[in-house]
């Protein structure tokens, strides 16, 4: 497979596509907007005006800014940038990927992918939206007029754009340079731009790669990171400060939420990692350009670089986690309809992340040969790290046991980061361990484990949150269906994706190395598969957002999410509904009934599964027992559909006995055919007893066929004996025949239970 | 207000000349400024032009002159920015009454978070110096580091912390004449400390051929004595405002927010100095 674009050429042209089809979502859904009024009468459309006036204004307007909420919205919108620019990086890395040899594009533009990918998401997308997240709602949730300092604030914003472009000036400038060069050839305006080029050193920046390529771009990577070092200093300052000072009436700190509580602990630890990495970029900036020698083998050496790294490099993971973990626990229980159980042990463990994240660096660093006896200190707390993240994962299992859970699309994020956080979790506390550390480390490992968190719960929440605080913020609600679809599609893609580059890592595949051996072909395309998924789901957000806004139906109720009935109307939404009755006259409701989110009596407050142990248990039983009972009628329906392709020729009965052999039991055909037999009797029963409300049809019998008809593919790879020709038409007709049999032997006996005996499937 | 939207995606902007009488609350209570773009647009325009200055030498093509001349112009504005943006915040206001505590509190608040990042700032270079220490000391010849200048710079900037919180009290206690003589003679003595720092620099650099690349120790000692004189730098001119505020009558005895604030930065400039010379002066000269 070999693709002749221009890699450079590529991710600015799909860039500029993404940004011209958002234009063309928003153009269509203002046409497409006819929504009413409460008082009848038609809503005006929004304003997208391109008169030259309003632009002015409108320039005017956002650049002079101070509001919070506004300033939030900007933040928002420049991570959103940055996390399209960094995910056009990473769908090129997994697209490279696809192939053993590294034949789609060559290394050099891999090793550039993979560090711009690196940098411009955990920089320029992760903490600007937090930032963004937390400027707009902290200051509502904790009842504050604004931000501490609202011009401190709007600065802390303004420098990032130019921090963002002078860290990805080499593709700027070498794109520059090569349209330029085609139109005009060389001369030194074109020379001055190709003299610049994406780093290829990955984001660690580790020395003395770092102080040896002579790429003058690595400069201006360095210079961008330590504006955008700057910027957030001035954004955590102030968000401590509000949080100290600014809280309204009743806020206090016993009652203050959790997520106003993690962003004052991102704060304090921004305060104290940022400014390391400023003097550190200073020092290699000195160390290219002057020729001081804090990272050459004579003065600091690399190790040097290594630890002032990782000294703020781990505690960047906790910066960027604990705003994701603080939005799990405030939009979770609003979907459990029950308080978050333990609201001091996770504001503790939020302390105690924030305190133990200092302590933890030289984990990165047990391969660089530093003394065993300190490497086995770093192991200690490395591992003890684990278990305030550990406090928090069961206080929000046991936020959802008990209650009255909805599964709208930001409840399906939470419920999925958490398993894909508990997966990331565990894979890191054997990382801990130096033995396992020493052998995985270099690997894929690595990339799955950290990924299942900075994928597998940081954007899972992002999205959650701007599906949660949408209307607030537009006034719209947006298409819940798509929504739905799309986190799960995100959760699927996401799993698929990294469980893969976990189990990448105990083959011990390398990472950062563009090509491998073709026996790892296989599960590298699964990963890239699973890559595009996100890819997909990810536009599909964005069709949504913008779409909505222009186009959505107007917000008629300040409680979109039901959360009176069960007293979590919190602040912010408060502030909505005021607002919506103050500029348009909608009245604030009341539900039917009522009842605190807090309650522990049975019967009035959450609905108590433990009471219900008994319907459950008998209702698992009874679906179990039926499934099981349908699979046997289909399985044998089917065995006469195969035994007949058996006796003509097109099947092989012999291919039982690899399935025999596959779980490890003598490999004979009857042998085989038993376990076939269980699996039709439980394994897809039970999956089809599950899915069945979501497949088409009114009765058991159509989804039955549906559901065959899926399955059919897997079956026809696993017992595929080498037929060719017209066998293998046989063969595939054959298997499609007996699958029929079967989703019909299973729906019909199914269909019997709901009628005569009363089963509930 | 217009309703020619379906719901405003943020407040609508707020008539220049103050708030409305009886408009909403949420729709006026939030002021606007351009300094925060402008200084940011200084910053980034500074950051662009050391940018110029490195490309320009590896590229050859434009002359690194320019690129000076791009950082300086940055400076500038970001200068200017700085002070339209306090003028707006700060300076315009006469105040006369008590400050508000809560007010006071958030600002002594900030200037002590701030200060914890300094911590980090200077604490990378002196992790570099205690690497360097760790191996083989002394790795060369070392300039000849205590005499007489550094002795008396030292008192020069431990007086100057002194002064200035004699004149706090003065302050506090309403002597605004004695203020002002306190505060004075802190901005005198920082400006001689300014100066001894630049003789001791000339007198390594052009007298006894001290290179800032002459080896490990010349790194630390010049990235740690400059990022030091920086602070100091900027301190004088804080207590330069300060002064001048102080002529024109912004300060009381219960009206002392930024005096709080800028003496905390310059007793810290002064902690961090004494440690600099017990460890980089005293401790390098030492061996053991």
């Amino acid at each position: 497979m070999s693709v002749s674009v221009d890699p450079t050429l590529l991710r600015v042209g799909l860039f500029v596509a993404i940004l011209g089809g958002c234009l063309a979502v928003a153009a269509r859904a203002r046409e497409h907007d006819a929504s009413v009024r409460p008082d009848g009468g038609a809503h005006a459309r929004r304003d997208l005006s391109l008169e030259v006036a309003s632009l002015k204004r409108g320039v005017k307007r956002w650049l002079t800014t101070t509001n919070h909420r506004d300033i939030g919205l900007l933040y928002i919108a420049f991570g959103t940038t940055a996390a399209l620019w960094g995910g056009i990086d990473g769908m090129m890395i997994r697209t490279e990927l696809l192939v053993p040899a590294a034949s789609v594009w060559n290394e050099p533009t891999y090793n550039e992918l993979f560090t711009a990918h690196g940098i411009t998401m955990l920089f320029f997308f992760v903490t600007p939206v937090f930032f963004g997240i937390g400027n707009y709602f902290l200051p509502l949730l904790i009842g504050a007029d604004d931000m501490a300092f609202p011009r401190l604030n709007a600065i802390g914003f303004w420098l990032l754009p130019p921090s963002l472009l002078l860290a990805r000036a080499g593709l700027l400038s070498e794109v520059t340079a090569k349209t330029l060069g085609f139109f005009v050839g060389e001369n030194p305006v074109v020379r001055f731009f190709g003299a610049l080029s994406e780093p290829a050193l990955g984001w660690t920046l580790y020395v003395p790669l770092s102080t040896q390529m002579a790429n003058p771009q690595i400069d201006l990577l360095l210079l961008g990171l330590h504006l955008s070092g700057i910027a957030t200093t001035l954004a955590a300052i102030n968000f401590v400060v509000t949080v100290v000072y600014e809280r309204g009436e009743g806020v206090t700190w016993a009652n203050l939420d959790i997520f106003s509580w993690t962003m004052l602990t991102t704060s304090g630890l921004v305060i104290f990692a940022f400014p390391i990495l400023g003097s550190a970029i200073v020092m290699l900036l000195l160390d290219r350009n002057v020729g001081t020698t804090f990272y050459a083998a004579e003065g600091g050496g690399p190790l040097l670089w290594q630890h002032l790294f990782w000294f703020f490099g781990h505690p960047e993971v906790y910066i960027i986690f604990l705003p994701a973990a603080g939005l799990m626990s405030l939009i979770l229980p609003k979907f459990c309809g029950r308080k978050l159980f333990g609201y001091q042990f996770v504001v503790y463990s939020t302390l105690a992340i924030g305190v133990l994240s200092f302590g933890v660096w030289v984990h990165h660093m047990f391969m660089t040969g530093i003394d065993p006896r300190i490497r086995a200190g770093f192991m200690v707390t490395t591992i003890a790290v684990a278990i305030p993240s550990a406090i928090k994962v069961f206080n929000w299992m046991t936020t959802i046991w008990d209650g009255s859970v909805r599964l709208t699309a930001p409840m399906i994020l939470c419920v999925s980061a958490i398993a894909t956080f508990v997966i990331a979790g565990v894979t890191g506390i054997f990382l801990a361990s130096i033995p396992i550390n020493i052998q995985y480390n270099g690997t894929y490992y690595v990339v799955g484990h950290f990924h299942l968190i900075v994928m597998g719960i940081i954007p899972f929440m992002m999205v959650a949150a701007s599906y949660y605080w949408y209307p607030i913020i537009t006034g719209r609600l947006f298409d819940r269906r798509l929504a739905r679809f799309q986190a799960t599609l995100l959760v699927v893609g996401s799993t698929i994706t990294f469980t893969t580059l976990v189990i990448l890592g105990l083959f011990e595949l390398p990472r950062r190395i563009a090509a491998y051996p073709a026996v790892y072909a296989p599960l590298q395309q699964v990963a890239t598969i699973g890559a595009y998924l996100v890819g997909i789901s990810v536009l599909l957000w964005l069709y949504n957002m913008l779409w909505s806004y222009w186009a959505g139906p107007p917000v008629e109720d300040a409680d979109v999410w039901n959360l009176k009935a069960t007293e979590q109307f919190t602040r912010e939404w408060q502030w909505f509904e005021a607002r919506l009755e103050r500029e348009y006259g909608i009245e604030p409701t009341e539900p039917a009934t009522v009842r605190p989110s807090s309650t522990a009596v049975p019967g009035e407050g959450s609905p108590a599964i433990s009471t219900q142990f008994r319907p459950i248990v008998s209702k698992v039983a009874e679906n179990t027992l039926v499934g099981a009972l349908g699979g046997l009628v289909g399985t044998l329906l089917m065995t006469g559909v195969l035994s007949s392709g058996a006796v003509i020729g097109v099947f092989d009965v012999a291919a039982f006995a690899d399935l025999a052999g596959l779980i490890g039991l003598p490999q004979d055909p009857l042998v085989g055919y038993l376990v076939f037999l269980a699996g039709g009797m439980t394994l897809w029963p039970l999956l089809f007893v599950t899915i069945a409300r979501y497949i088409p049809g009114r009765t058991q019998i159509t989804r039955g066929l549906w559901f065959a008809t899926i399955v059919v593919a897997g079956f026809l790879l696993a017992f595929y004996t080498g037929q060719t020709g017209l066998e293998l038409v046989g063969y595939v007709a054959f298997s499609i025949l007996g699958h029929w049999a079967y989703g019909l032997g299973l729906g019909l006996t199914l269909q019997y239970a709901i009628y005569n005996w009363d089963v509930e499937v | 207000m217009s309703h020619s939207e379906v719901f405003p995606i943020t407040s609508p902007p707020a008539s220049d000349h103050g708030p409305a009488v009886d408009s909403p609350p949420d729709a006026t209570d939030h002021h606007r400024s351009s300094w925060p773009v402008v200084g940011a647009a200084g910053a980034a325009t500074l950051y662009a032009g050391v940018a110029l200055v490195l490309v320009a030498s590896a590229a050859g093509t434009v002359p690194p002159v320019l690129g000076v001349a791009v950082a300086v112009g940055g400076g500038i504005l970001t200068a200017v920015a700085l002070f339209g943006w306090l003028s707006e915040a700060f300076l315009s206001r006469v105040a006369t009454g008590p400050a508000d505590a809560e007010t006071r509190r958030i600002h002594v608040t900030t200037m002590v978070l701030f200060l914890a990042t300094d911590l980090g700032t200077f604490g990378a270079l002196f992790v570099y110096y205690g690497f360097i220490r760790a191996g083989t000391w002394p790795p060369a010849e070392l300039p000849p580091l205590i005499g007489s200048l550094i002795l008396l710079n030292t008192l020069v900037l431990v007086a100057s912390s002194l002064t200035f919180h004699a004149g706090h009290n003065a302050l506090e206690r309403g002597e605004r004449r004695r203020f002002l003589a306190w505060v004075g003679v802190t901005l005198l003595l920082g400006l001689v400390f300014l100066a001894g720092q630049v003789l001791e620099y000339y007198e390594f650099v052009v007298l006894e051929g001290v290179a800032v690349t002459g080896g490990v120790f010349e790194s630390a000692f010049f990235g740690l004595t400059g990022l030091h004189g920086l602070h100091v730098a900027l301190g004088v001119v804080l207590i330069g405002i300060v002064f001048v505020r102080g002529v024109r009558g912004a300060y009381g005895p219960e009206r002392d927010t930024s005096v709080a604030t800028v003496g905390l930065y310059w007793h810290f400039v002064d902690a961090v100095w004494l440690f600099l010379v017990a460890v980089l002066y005293v401790g390098a000269a030492i061996t053991f």
